[in-house]
């Protein structure tokens, strides 16, 4: 059976699955029912000078009929004092010697406050330090989380006062709300980050009441925005860490999080160059016991892949992930519509005629009744078809290569000679 | 007309001077589609020239796919 123990940036753990910081890491009573359900690790729900919440602070995005495709939330760091915090931690890492415990910090952008924090935290013997310089709302208004974590030069100099203190590995969390997350990712190598994690929640306002104009969630009639988590925001998540991942400059381990839900979820993250994920809006959701299926999952999916180590995957994916300019201009693919599955429905049709190519023609079948086709010279191969297609299995994408490959930047290069 | 159609109408006029002896000599790409020109070497030395202005992204490709192959001897001058 394949081997699921992790090691990521010198933080062993018997499985890649860790809670990320947030409200099932809020005390010791729920870490210790997580760990007890599978979870190799979790994060502490950020520490720092206690704060005050509001009271409607989460709200959900449902989509046709998924409940939670989206989570919306206005939630500070923890609201209990540093010692109630630091003494369930260590009561946690006693009972549970073989779990990892990251404990999440943020504190204002002062070299002593993170020197003070860092050698409280580490007193309880917690197992690494993750920094918490996400968090889109409210801290930010206090100059931390995001309001730091977007300016490079504050997260390679906290990053530098956190290692001044640390022994054990530093995890730099950044924030997706920020254009180029290299960036920032880069300035925590640079101020000598062990390891980077992402992504904290995105900028979001998740609506307005038609009736009332009051905004959602609402605080008697007051909004603000809010931190954008769950699995609408996997596919943006998963992009930061390809981006992070497929640059050389930064070689420190990375930690997958946004919309994580499943281990297939996972192993994507990992495949893309993650060592771990960690998640924090599906246990919220469908609870600690999620990660029972992960575990199956995953050490069946490695053994099918007949491979030893979760670690094995770590990264597979990164070299097929290029610049658009290196794909192959030359490759086709066409979309072909399967009779025996079709409905009827004229979806397809509909998508291609007003929105791609007007290559899906009605024709007249030998029983005199009406089909659709696709003209595949004109096709371009867009997916569109397949992607609003009701019917499993009715639209096939045709791949069809071509003997030579040539790239954007390939045909740039060739025609550049001739003055183009 | 589908799109199609019209990109074999394109590159049947390229294949057709390509056949006559003519030669890629230039390329220009701008917001109108792409510029082929294209010169003929006469066999008393008198040059003849022909300029196409594509529109067709397939066609715009096959034109660099013929630089890629080498499939004709194409050189700017
Ligand atoms: C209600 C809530 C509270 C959160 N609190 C924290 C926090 O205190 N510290 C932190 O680093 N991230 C916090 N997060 C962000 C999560 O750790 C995670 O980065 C984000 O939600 C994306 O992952 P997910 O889609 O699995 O939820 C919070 C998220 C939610 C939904
Ligand atoms: S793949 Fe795109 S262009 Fe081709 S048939 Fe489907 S929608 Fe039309
Ligand atoms: S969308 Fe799918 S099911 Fe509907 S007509 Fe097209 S191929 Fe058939």
């Amino acid at each position: 059976m394949a081997d699921l123990h992790i090691d990521f940036a010198g933080i062993k753990s018997k499985n890649p699955f860790w809670l990320a910081s947030g409200p099932p890491t809020n005390t010791g009573y729920q870490v210790q029912r997580a760990f007890d359900a599978g979870w190799g690790g979790a994060v502490w729900k950020t520490l720092g000078d206690p704060v005050i919440n509001v009271t409607s602070r989460f709200s959900g995005l449902n989509y046709g009929g998924q409940r939670v495709a989206g989570f919306n939330n206005i939630e500070l760091i923890t609201d209990r004092p540093l010692e109630v915090n630091l003494r369930e931690i260590r009561e946690t890492k006693r009972a549970y010697p073989d779990h990892a415990i990251i404990a999440s910090l943020m504190v204002e952008p002062k070299q002593e406050k993170w020197h003070e924090i860092v050698k409280r935290v580490e007193d309880v013997g917690v197992d690494g330090l993750e920094l918490n310089f996400g968090c889109p709302h409210g801290m930010a208004e206090r100059r931390m989380g995001s309001a730091s974590g977007q300016v490079p030069d504050l997260v390679e100099k906290q990053t530098y006062w956190t290692k001044e203190a640390a022994e054990t590995p530093v995890i730099v969390k950044l924030t997706p709300n920020i254009t180029d997350i290299t960036a920032t990712a880069d300035a925590a190598v640079q101020g000598g980050a062990d390891a980077i994690s992402m992504i904290n929640t995105i900028n979001s306002l998740m609506g307005v009441d038609l009736d009332t104009w009051n905004t959602f969630p609402n605080i008697a009639g007051k909004g603000t925005h809010g931190g954008y988590s769950g699995p609408a925001v996997k596919p943006i998540a998963l992009s930061m860490v390809a981006e992070c991942a497929t640059q050389p400059d930064i070689q420190v381990p990375i930690s997958g999080i946004g919309g994580i839900e499943n281990w297939q979820d996972a192993v994507e993250f990992m495949l893309m160059g993650a060592s771990n994920v960690q998640v924090c809006t599906a246990a919220m959701h469908h609870g600690f016991r999620i990660v029972e299926d992960m575990i199956d999952g995953l050490t069946n999916y490695l053994d099918e892949k007949g491979l030893n180590s979760a670690m094995d995957l770590v990264g597979q994916s990164v070299s097929k992930y290029k610049k658009w300019g290196d794909l192959d201009l030359n490759h086709k693919r066409v979309a072909r519509i399967n009779q025996d599955y079709c409905i009827h429905c004229n979806k397809c049709h509909i998508s291609c005629e007003d929105a791609a190519h007007q290559c899906i023609e009605f024709y007249t079948e030998s029983d005199g009744t009406r089909a659709l086709k696709v003209r595949e010279e004109d096709c371009v191969g867009c997916n569109l078809c397949s992607i609003v297609c009701p019917a499993d299995g009715a639209i096939e994408m045709i791949e069809q290569p071509s003997d030579v490959s040539m790239t954007w930047n390939e045909r740039q290069r060739l025609i550049s000679v001739f003055g183009g | 007309m589908h799109e199609h159609q019209f990109y074999l109408e394109e590159k049947q006029k390229i294949d057709t001077l390509l056949g006559n002896e003519f030669r890629i000599v230039a390329i220009n790409e701008n917001l109108s589609g792409m510029f082929v020109a294209f010169k003929q070497m006469g066999d008393q030395g008198n040059t003849a020239h022909a300029t196409l202005h594509l529109l067709i992204p397939e066609t715009r490709k096959y034109v660099t796919n013929l630089l890629l192959a080498e499939k004709v001897d194409q050189s700017p001058t």
